[in-house]
């Protein structure tokens, strides 16, 4: 069947179900149909225009460093303002994929000169971090180019994480990444809402979801890792309590799909997943990685699922890396915890069979 | 109700009224896993985190300080955990996929069998030839279960050999041959995965891996040029020159035939660094950065606008 034929008949089923009250736009509907092959983007397309973006950047910042174009405070500062507003306004102009090479490029390099200029004219650097997320924040606001709102919230969270590092207040990112969670899960849970209130939220939603999951990334290797920032160690389970949280209320969600009823493996699923969860209660990591798994798949969203599951790995083995208990006791914490995890497979497996016998 | 995807979800709500409560109901019901694919999910899931753990756990206590335990010990039980599991995958009713996890559980475990040894006989733990031992005494489980997870593993391990060879042992070896050794076995591995189903209708590669199979081959044939371009210039680089430029177009085919994006982009970009490097290597004054830049977002828009095209032939 034809593309568009189908699409029709979609838009009838749709029609159907609604009743009278449903209204749309069917001539627009088409015309994006119309219009999306020549601006579908692929996954590759989005990468390669990102690798692109940023290798032409570095060459260029190169470029800036070897000519020694950095002594003019002012000079930089007037390019890195109109590179930023040329790539706002060339997305928005024309929001065709081709450009998104260089709209990418010549914003990150805006961002960079305007840094710089700031810097040799002795800008307080919390004033540029600010400065930074906040013009950001307005490109969001004013185009809804995909790759550059995805590289728009990096940068908002990036200038968060260098607020917290350039002010000595480490153990902040604990904040950081319980906000980034926060955010993150209602963002996930509440997919219809979000797309349906706004036309401008609905086309950022993609951009800012994986940008958020990259962030609260950026969080949780910086929390993971020992030593990659100060943070004391004995307050590393502060951002655990939000992740647990929200780690049940996603088991919680999870039992209701699966039609679990009876109280006694309700019970049970609760008690071993607090087990669990509370034993990586010094790895806010681990359980951040987690919480990106359950929501990804909830969804059904393949990349962060990806994402989601190559951290849990690489959390898990950093983890138990720093430990600072002998072999031993690793060992013992590790066999503990597989075995757990082989308890919870039989009770999934026998479970499954119990209902299908219903 | 039809087929539909997220993006139609996404673009009919944008141009309609449609209510809150009926998107969030037809995304649970058509887009969001459902009760099979969690129970799938959940059962992977744990068996994958309990195998690799409990393996890991039993890893670990055979590193910590075990100089009480006489060597005859030490190696018999970790012989006896690899013939318990062999016997569970060989004998147990269980489902395949999970004698496959097993298998590649039990697959590590060959390596620490190897470590021990190397332990007591202080052959050193990153010898290679431990991970060649652990390489050829896993050859056969990967071919009989074919499982994807534990190919990877096979062929990290076959890379990791050669280059702790190189070394090690062969110290005559110049980067760039190295690099062209590692860029021919994974594209060797490449082939295979790709054409084995036209050999043995069994063979099945999920895409993952033979993505990741022409990732690590691309990555290990730019690199190692991008090395002979500044370092050296000799009979491996040129051949590595030839095979890269030979196998590049034939991937390009491969990836038109086949309608791939990931083959025609990873490729472009990869001559595209190459290009760049060359071009640093003439001149590393100021205008060539400047240039580089110009013809970085030049060359990948060109390619952007080529695969643009390209996925129009195709839909139509």
């Amino acid at each position: 069947m034809d593309k568009l034929t189908s699409k029709k008949a979609l838009l009838d089923s749709i029609r159907l179900s609604e009743g009278a009250k449903f209204e749309c736009d069917e001539n627009a509907i088409f015309e994006v149909y119309n219009t999306q092959g020549e601006n579908k983007s692929s996954l590759a397309i989005k990468v390669l225009s990102i690798f692109g973006g940023f290798l032409a950047t570095l060459t260029f910042l190169g470029f800036l460093a070897i000519a020694g174009l950095y002594n003019s405070e002012f000079g930089l500062l007037i390019f890195g303002i109109g590179f930023i507003i040329s790539a706002i306004w060339l997305n928005k102009a024309y929001d065709k994929l081709i450009i998104d090479t260089f709209s990418i490029a010549i914003y990150v390099i805006g961002f960079a000169l305007l840094a710089f200029g700031l810097l040799e004219m002795n800008v307080d650097e919390n004033i540029i971090a600010i400065l930074i997320s906040l013009i950001a924040l307005s490109s969001l606001i004013i185009t809804q180019n995909f790759i550059l709102s995805f590289i728009s919230v990096l940068a908002i969270s990036g200038s968060f994480i260098f607020l917290i590092i350039s002010n000595n207040s480490y153990d902040l990112i604990h904040l950081y990444v319980a906000i980034n969670t926060l955010i993150l899960t209602y963002l996930f849970l509440n997919e219809a809402k979000i797309i349906s209130s706004n036309k401008r939220l609905s086309q950022l939603y993609n951009p800012v979801r994986i940008g958020l999951v990259i962030s609260l990334l950026f969080g949780l290797i910086s929390i993971g890792k020992r030593h990659l920032i100060p943070i004391s160690q004995s307050h590393i389970w502060l951002s655990s309590i939000v992740m647990i949280l929200v780690t049940m209320y996603l088991v919680y969600t999870i039992i209701k799909i699966n039609e679990i009823n009876t109280v006694k493996s309700k019970a049970m699923i609760y008690t071993l997943s607090a087990l669990i969860l509370v034993s990586t209660i010094f790895s806010p990591s681990i359980l951040g990685a987690i919480v990106i798994v359950l929501l990804s798949f909830l969804v059904n969203y393949k990349t962060g699922l990806a994402i989601g599951i190559i951290s849990i790995i690489y959390f898990v083995s950093q983890y138990y890396y720093d430990l600072n208990f002998t072999l031993l006791t690793k060992a013992i914490i590790l066999f503990v915890s597989g075995i757990m995890f082989l308890l919870f497979y039989l009770f999934t497996t026998k479970n499954l069979n119990t209902n299908e016998k219903i | 109700m039809k087929k539909i995807e997220r993006e139609d979800i996404k673009i009919i709500t944008r141009h309609s009224n449609w209510s809150e409560k009926s998107i969030d109901n037809i995304l649970k019901k058509n887009i969001y896993s459902d009760k099979e694919s969690w129970h799938k999910f959940l059962r992977l899931f744990f068996i994958s985190l309990g195998v690799s753990f409990t393996t890991a756990g039993i890893i670990f206590f055979f590193a910590y300080n075990w100089a009480d335990l006489h060597k005859f010990i030490k190696i018999g039980l970790i012989e006896g955990l690899i013939i318990i599991s062999t016997l569970v995958i060989l004998l147990s009713k269980i489902s395949l996929d999970i004698k496959n996890i097993l298998l590649t559980g039990t697959s590590i475990l060959v390596g620490v069998l190897f470590a021990v040894f190397g332990q007591i006989y202080q052959t050193g733990a990153n010898a290679y030839d431990f991970f060649l031992g652990w390489t050829m005494f896993i050859t056969i489980w990967v071919f009989v279960s074919n499982y994807a997870p534990l190919w990877l593993v096979f062929i990290t391990l076959t890379n990791t050999t050669l280059i702790l060879y190189s070394q090690q042992v062969a110290h005559d070896w110049s980067l760039v041959f190295v690099f062209t050794l590692l860029f021919i076995i994974n594209i060797l591995f490449l082939t295979t995965s790709l054409f084995g189903k036209k050999i043995n209708g069994k063979i099945k590669v999920p895409i993952w891996l033979s993505n990741l199979l022409a990732f690590a081959s691309v990555s290990f044939g730019t690199i190692g040029i991008v090395f002979g371009i500044f370092y050296e210039n000799q009979t491996s680089f040129f051949v590595l020159i030839i095979i890269t430029s030979i196998l590049y177009g034939i991937g390009i085919k491969y990836g038109l035939k086949l309608k791939s994006g990931f083959y025609l982009s990873i490729i472009p970009f990869s001559i595209i660094i190459i290009i760049s490097a060359f071009l640093i290597k003439l001149s590393d004054d100021a205008g060539m950065f400047f240039f580089i830049s110009l013809f970085v977002i030049g060359s990948v828009t060109l390619v952007i606008k080529n695969l643009i095209d390209l996925q129009k032939k195709w839909i139509n």
